[in-house]
C-alpha cells in the first residue's frame, strides 16, 4: 500500500479497483476500459479472427454487428477486415480477461441472490428453497476456487486456458438458470452474461496455442 | 430399439424437408419475429396451424403419403417438434395454431368448447397463446393470483402475466385464473385477445426470438361463462390437477424441441468441421451418440405419457434434454474454434436458443423435483 503525505497527516491511498471488482459491480464497459486502458480506442485489441467485444464509444466509426445496453454503459461488436494484423493493439491479456469474465459472474451471483431474495415460493422465497441454497453455494465455491487459481500465479495458458474460460462460462449459466426467464430478457443479467462468453469466444486460444 | 414405426418414420421424414425451410428463414425471423406473418405458406407452418386439432374437429386432416396424423399423439408431437426445432425452434413457436392451449381445451373442453376453438383454428391460420406465469410467481405457478370475479353479474378477469409466448399476435388466450384461495381455485378460461382490458405487449429475450414472449395486463376482462373450460368437470378436475395432467402431456414435446436444438448444433458442427481428428472426432462422436440415447428417453417418456398419463419419465427426458442443448451448442462452438459463435450466425443462434427451452414448462429443479416423487412412489426407475 502507499501513502500519501498532506502536511502532519499521513493518508493511504485507496488501491486501484481490479479489473474483477469493476466487472462485478460497475460493468463490462468500464471493466473492459480499465482491462484495455492505456491503448485509447484506436489501438483496441482484436481476437486473431478480427471480431472486438468493445465499449459502444471506443467502436467509433467501425460496422457494429451487434449492441448490448448494460448497466455501465453499452458495448458492441465489431469487426475489422481481416486485411489489418488482427493483434494491432496487442493481445488481451489472458489472466485479465479471465478476471474481468469472473467479475462478471460474481455480479450474476449478486444478481441471482437480490432477485430470488425478492421472489415469493410456498410461505417462503425461491431464495430459502434448499436446492437453490445448494446451487448458489456450488456456484459460489467454484467462483472461490477461480479466483484463489488467478491469484495463486500459477501460469494459465493453453488448454488452461480454455478450460477456465469454459469454467467461467459453464458458472455463468448455473446462476443464469437460477434467474429464471428474467435472465433471459435482453435488458437484464442475461445480456453481461452473454456478452461476456462473446469475450472468451472473440479472445479464445486457436487450437494450435492449446 | 426405436419406438417408431412406418408411419412415425415416415412423419420425421416429411417434417425434416419441411424444416428445411424454417432453417432458411431462421436469421431473419431471429431479427425480427413479426416476419413470421411472411412464412404462412410454408408447409411446416401450415402443419402448426392445425396440429393438436382432434380428428374430430379437422376438416382436410394433414397426411403423409398413406398415412393420417393431427398432432394429438405425445409420440407424434415428439418425432415432428424435434425435427421442426431443428430447422428453427423460433419459427416452430412463432406458427399460428392451437399448441399448448389445444392441449389444454383437448383435455378440458366439453363438447361446445372445443367446437368453438378448433373451428376457428381450421378456419385460418390464428395464433393462440397459454398464459400461465405471472410476474411474481413462475415456478410456483399453483400461487398465481390472477382472479376470475363475478361483478354486476359478469365474469371478469384482472391480473397480469408474463414470458407467454405469442402474447402479442394472439387472437385466442387460454388464461389461467384463481376463483379463491387454495389448489382448487384455480381456473382456465379461453379469451378474445380483441375483448376490452387485455393488452399485451413482447419482451426483447435473448434467444428464441421467433416466439416473441410477452408481458400482458388484464385489466377487467369480461369473460363469456362459456368460455370457462371444464364447466362441466367439478373443480378438482379442472384446477390444478387438469393442469398437471396438460403439462404431462406437453413435457415431451419440450424435451423434443431442446433435442432438435442438441441435434442442429451437433449436424451443424459434423458438416463444418468434417476433417475433425483424433479427441475432437471422438468428442463429436459422442455427442452423437448421447443425443441418441436421449431421444430414445424422451419416445419412451411420450409413450409412457401416451399410455398412462405419467409425466415422471418425461420430467427426466426434458431435464437431460435441456441440459444436452446446451451442452452441445457449448461444445460445437469450442469445437470450431476461437470466434465460432460471431464466425457462425447458425450456430450462435442455437447457442442462445439452447437456454431458453429450460423455462418452457417447468426448470430443471422443479423436473428433478417431479421426478423425485415418482422415485419415492414407485412410479418410475422401481
Ligand atoms: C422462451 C420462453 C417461453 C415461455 N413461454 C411461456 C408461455 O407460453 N406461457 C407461460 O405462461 N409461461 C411461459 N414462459 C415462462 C416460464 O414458464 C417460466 O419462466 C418458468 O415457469 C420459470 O419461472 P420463473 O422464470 O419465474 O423462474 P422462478 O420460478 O423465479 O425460478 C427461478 C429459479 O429458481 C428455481 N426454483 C424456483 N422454485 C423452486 C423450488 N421450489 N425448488 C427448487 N428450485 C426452485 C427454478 O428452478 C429456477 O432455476 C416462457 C419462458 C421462456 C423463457
Amino acid at each position: 500500500m502507499t501513502a500519501t503525505e498532506h502536511g502532519a497527516v499521513s493518508v493511504a491511498a485507496a488501491p486501484a479497483p481490479s479489473v474483477q471488482d469493476v466487472a462485478r459491480g460497475e460493468g463490462l464497459a468500464p471493466a473492459l476500459r480499465l482491462l484495455l486502458g492505456g491503448r485509447g480506442a484506436g489501438q483496441a485489441p482484436r481476437g486473431r479472427t478480427g471480431f472486438a467485444l468493445l465499449p459502444e464509444d471506443w467502436a467509433a466509426d467501425r460496422v457494429v454487428l451487434r449492441r448490448y445496453g448494460l448497466p455501465g454503459g453499452p458495448v458492441v461488436v465489431v469487426h475489422e477486415p481481416p486485411a489489418a494484423p488482427a493483434d494491432a493493439g496487442g493481445a488481451v491479456d489472458g489472466t485479465d480477461l479471465l478476471r474481468l469474465r469472473l467479475g462478471v459472474a460474481e455480479g450474476l451471483r449478486d444478481a441471482c441472490v437480490a432477485h430470488l431474495a425478492d421472489r415469493p415460493s410456498g410461505e417462503s422465497t425461491v431464495l430459502m428453497q434448499q436446492m437453490v441454497k445448494g446451487q448458489l453455494a456450488e456456484a459460489l465455491a467454484h467462483q472461490l476456487e477461480l479466483s484463489a487459481l488467478l491469484d495463486s500465479g500459477v501460469p494459465v495458458r493453453g488448454p488452461l486456458l480454455r478450460s477456465v474460460h469454459g469454467q467461467i462460462t459453464r458458472n455463468g449459466r448455473a446462476l443464469l438458470r437460477l434467474l429464471g426467464a428474467r435472465g433471459y430478457l435482453a435488458d437484464g443479467p442475461g445480456a453481461v452474461a452473454e456478452a461476456s462468453e462473446l469475450l472468451a469466444d472473440v479472445h479464445g486460444p486457436a487450437k494450435e496455442d492449446r | 430399439m426405436s419406438v417408431l414405426d412406418g408411419r412415425l418414420t415416415a412423419l420425421r421424414g416429411q417434417a425434416r424437408e419441411w424444416a428445411a425451410d424454417f432453417r432458411a428463414a431462421a436469421l431473419e425471423l431471429d431479427r425480427d419475429p413479426g416476419l413470421v406473418a411472411d412464412h404462412l405458406d410454408l408447409p411446416g407452418v401450415r402443419c402448426l396451424s392445425t396440429f393438436g386439432v382432434p380428428p374430430a374437429f379437422q376438416v382436410d386432416p394433414p397426411t403423409v403419403g398413406p398415412y393420417r396424423f393431427d398432432g394429438t399423439n405425445g409420440l407424434e408431437r415428439a418425432v415432428v417438434l424435434e425435427e421442426f426445432a431443428a430447422g428453427d425452434i423460433g419459427m416452430t413457436l412463432a406458427a399460428p395454431g392451437p399448441s399448448m392451449s389445444g392441449v389444454l381445451v383437448a383435455k378440458l373442453g366439453d363438447q361446445e368448447q372445443q367446437e368453438w376453438f378448433f373451428g376457428r383454428m381450421t378456419a385460418a391460420p390464428t395464433w393462440t397463446c397459454f398464459a400461465l406465469t405471472e410476474p411474481e410467481r413462475g415456478s410456483d405457478a399453483s400461487a398465481l393470483s390472477t382472479a376470475l370475479r363475478e361483478e354486476d353479474g359478469e365474469l371478469r378477469l384482472t391480473g397480469a402475466k408474463r414470458y407467454v409466448g405469442n402474447a402479442a399476435r394472439a387472437r385466442y388466450a387460454a388464461v389461467f385464473a384463481r376463483t379463491r384461495p387454495g389448489p382448487l381455485g384455480v381456473t382456465a378460461v379461453l379469451l378474445d385477445t380483441e375483448a376490452e382490458g387485455y393488452h399485451a405487449e413482447p419482451l426483447d429475450s435473448l434467444g428464441i426470438r421467433g416466439a416473441q414472449i410477452g408481458a400482458v395486463t388484464l385489466n377487467g376482462v369480461r369473460v363469456d361463462r362459456d368460455r370457462v373450460l371444464g364447466r362441466h368437470l367439478s373443480p378438482a378436475r379442472r384446477g390444478i390437477w387438469a393442469s398437471l395432467q396438460v403439462f404431462n402431456e406437453l413435457r415431451p414435446s419440450v424435451a423434443a424441441l431442446a433435442l432438435g436444438i442438441a441435434g442442429a448444433a451437433h449436424a451443424y458442427v459434423r458438416e463444418h468441421y468434417a476433417g475433425a481428428l483424433g479427441e475432437d472426432r471422438d468428442r463429436i462422436e459422442v455427442l452423437g451418440g448421447r443425443i441418441a440415447a436421449t431421444r430414445a428417453l424422451v419416445h419412451r417418456a411420450a409413450a409412457a405419457v401416451d399410455a398412462t398419463g405419467d409425466g415422471y419419465l418425461a420430467s427426466a427426458a426434458k431435464a437431460r434434454a435441456c441440459a444436452l442443448a446446451e451442452e452441445t451448442t457449448l461444445a460445437a462452438c469450442d469445437l470450431l474454434g476461437p470466434a465460432a459463435r460471431l464466425s457462425h450466425p447458425l450456430l450462435d443462434k442455437l447457442v442462445r436458443d439452447a437456454r431458453g427451452v429450460e423455462f418452457m414448462e417447468g426448470t430443471r429443479n422443479i423436473q428433478h423435483l417431479n421426478l423425485f416423487q415418482g422415485m419415492r412412489s414407485g412410479r418410475v426407475g422401481a
